[in-house]
């Protein structure tokens, strides 16, 4: 146990991914498609949120000097995992529970919400990074 | 003129034509159309930043595909021509008569595109500083828009085979070329591509980048991205491409996906259609977030999962277009639909080139029981 919490405190956000995770399981076990739907899409908009507010200050620090390349590396990312988690809820929706589209969706999902979640921390320790470089 | 009749025991016709064009279109569009750009775009990368290990990565990644396009590519090409020669040359003989000057003019791209592709690698190393480096970067992406400019072409008679269009009623070349499945099935293909290329070249960085951790993090981070661009296109060209295959063809579609026996599983087979699309983005987004933790097996899964898609593409494609081999012009028989009234009628023996109506000298030495049926057939020849 002193090990796992250690883990996790060696970085901040192991924790909320753990949290993403326990709770997407959680609506995987519950088994309603319309719940999971519901309290999944609040999850990720929060998340976005989260994400996006790291990018646009990403955004902002830099776009003087960003090329192309790294304006797709800094958007084109948290876009796609908001899309992919869509695509997993879409796949929920229109499943039985615990058939093979549900679980494939569960996985996208939860997957999805894990890199959203990683995204907002890389953003932050982006940030504090370019804060110190100036 | 009527030609013989080939059969492939074992293999079967559908089988050689099959793997020959599969094994072409995947080497086509994975090592030339996508690949080049790609490449071209590292060692211009690599250029802009000066760090020669971009351009070694590039040049390596180049040779490989140069390998295989001149090779088993180049084959493949005229093995297609071979098979479907032997297999269907109805087919083959009434497009040449309507793409003649759409495949002469392929012909020299073709042409244009081996010269450029053994220019581009042979000179790599030659030309590696200054402006003879530009002009290097330069014929990169000049081999890139000829390999394009092939495939742009060849798409346009695949189109013509699904849906002539109003080439029926107006028989002339452009009116062919522009067929209503032509810039659909490019939009799709393209991105396809250039999506296959990102998987293949993120599983040749890391073959190629084992001593260099940080180039392998930036290599495998690009190529991540460059598929995380192109994979919602592809979705988009391909959504637009669907909406466009003929309603006819479109309800031979459960059977084309997935034959005759399966067909309740198209539903099914549809989502893991997406969940494939889905998988090639997860691995895209894991080796731009995590690109130092990518095992080396793990490009394997999209490359699988992309190479499943794009030939069981080809297979719908084939499918979906029967009774005909070019849509509502000719059955897959070699019989051209209006032909078929007179054949009705007739029967094939009376304008079978090889088969001679028979004398009433010859008539008269057959058996007694067949002499009224050889009758009638030399009466309606």
């Amino acid at each position: 146990m002193n090990r796992l919490a250690e883990w996790l405190g060696e970085r901040p956000y192991r924790s909320i991914a753990l949290n993403v995770v326990m709770l997407t399981v959680l609506l995987a076990l519950i088994g309603q498609p319309q719940l999971f739907l519901m309290i999944g899409s609040i999850m990720i908009a929060v998340l976005a949120v989260a994400g996006l507010r790291g990018t646009l200050v990403r955004w902002r620090l830099s776009r003087n000097t960003s090329h192309p390349y790294e304006l797709t590396y800094l958007w084109a990312p948290g876009a796609t995992a908001i899309v992919l988690a869509g695509l997993g809820l879409w796949l929920i929706l229109g499943a039985d529970s615990g058939s093979p589209s549900y679980i494939l969706g569960t996985i996208f999902f939860g997957f999805e919400a894990w890199l959203l979640v990683l995204l907002g921390a890389d953003l932050r320790a982006n940030r504090a990074e370019i804060v110190e470089a100036r | 003129m009527d030609f013989p009749i080939f059969h492939l025991d074992l293999l079967g016709n559908r089988g050689l034509v099959a793997i020959i064009a599969i094994l072409h279109v995947l080497i086509n569009h994975g090592l030339a159309v996508g690949m080049m750009p790609l490449v071209a775009a590292m060692e211009w990368y690599g250029h802009k930043k000066q760090d020669a290990r971009w351009d070694q990565l590039a040049y390596k990644i180049l040779f490989v595909c140069f390998l295989i396009t001149t090779t088993v590519g180049a084959l493949t090409g005229v093995g297609i021509w071979l098979s479907v020669s032997l297999v269907n040359p109805y087919s083959i003989a009434s497009l040449i008569r309507v793409f003649f000057w759409g495949w002469f003019i392929e012909w020299l791209v073709f042409i244009t595109e081996v010269v450029l592709i053994v220019a581009y690698t042979l000179t790599w190393k030659k030309r590696s500083t200054g402006a003879a480096k530009v002009r290097h970067i330069k014929l990169g992406f000049a081999l890139g828009f000829f390999s394009w400019v092939t495939m742009a072409i060849i798409v346009s008679i695949l189109g013509f085979m699904m849906d002539p269009g109003n080439w029926l009623t107006d028989r002339s070349l452009l009116v062919g070329f522009t067929n209503p499945m032509y810039l659909p099935q490019l939009a799709f293909r393209t991105p396809l591509a250039l999506m296959e290329a990102g998987v293949i070249a993120m599983f040749l960085t890391l073959c190629f980048t084992r001593k260099d951790p940080e180039l392998r993090t930036n290599a495998i981070r690009a190529a991540g991205l460059w598929i995380m661009i192109f994979a919602p296109l592809m979705l988009v060209g391909g959504w637009w491409y669907y909406s466009k295959v003929p309603e006819a063809m479109a309800a031979n579609l459960s059977v084309g996906l997935l034959t005759l026996q399966f067909t309740e599983w198209h539903d099914l087979l549809i989502k893991v259609i997406v969940g494939s699309l889905a998988l090639i983005l997860i691995v895209a987004q894991f080796a731009i977030y995590r690109p130092n933790r990518v095992p080396r097996w793990l490009p394997l899964v999209p490359l699988a999962a992309i190479i499943w898609m794009t030939g069981h593409f080809e297979r719908v494609r084939e499918f979906v277009r029967k009774p005909y081999v070019i849509g509502r012009y000719m059955y897959a028989n070699g019989i051209r639909v209006d032909d078929y009234p007179l054949l009705q009628r007739d029967g094939l023996l009376a304008h079978a080139t090889y088969s001679t109506p028979l004398t009433s000298a010859e008539i008269g030495k057959a058996p007694a029981a067949q002499i009224p049926h050889l009758q009638q057939g030399r009466t309606s020849s």
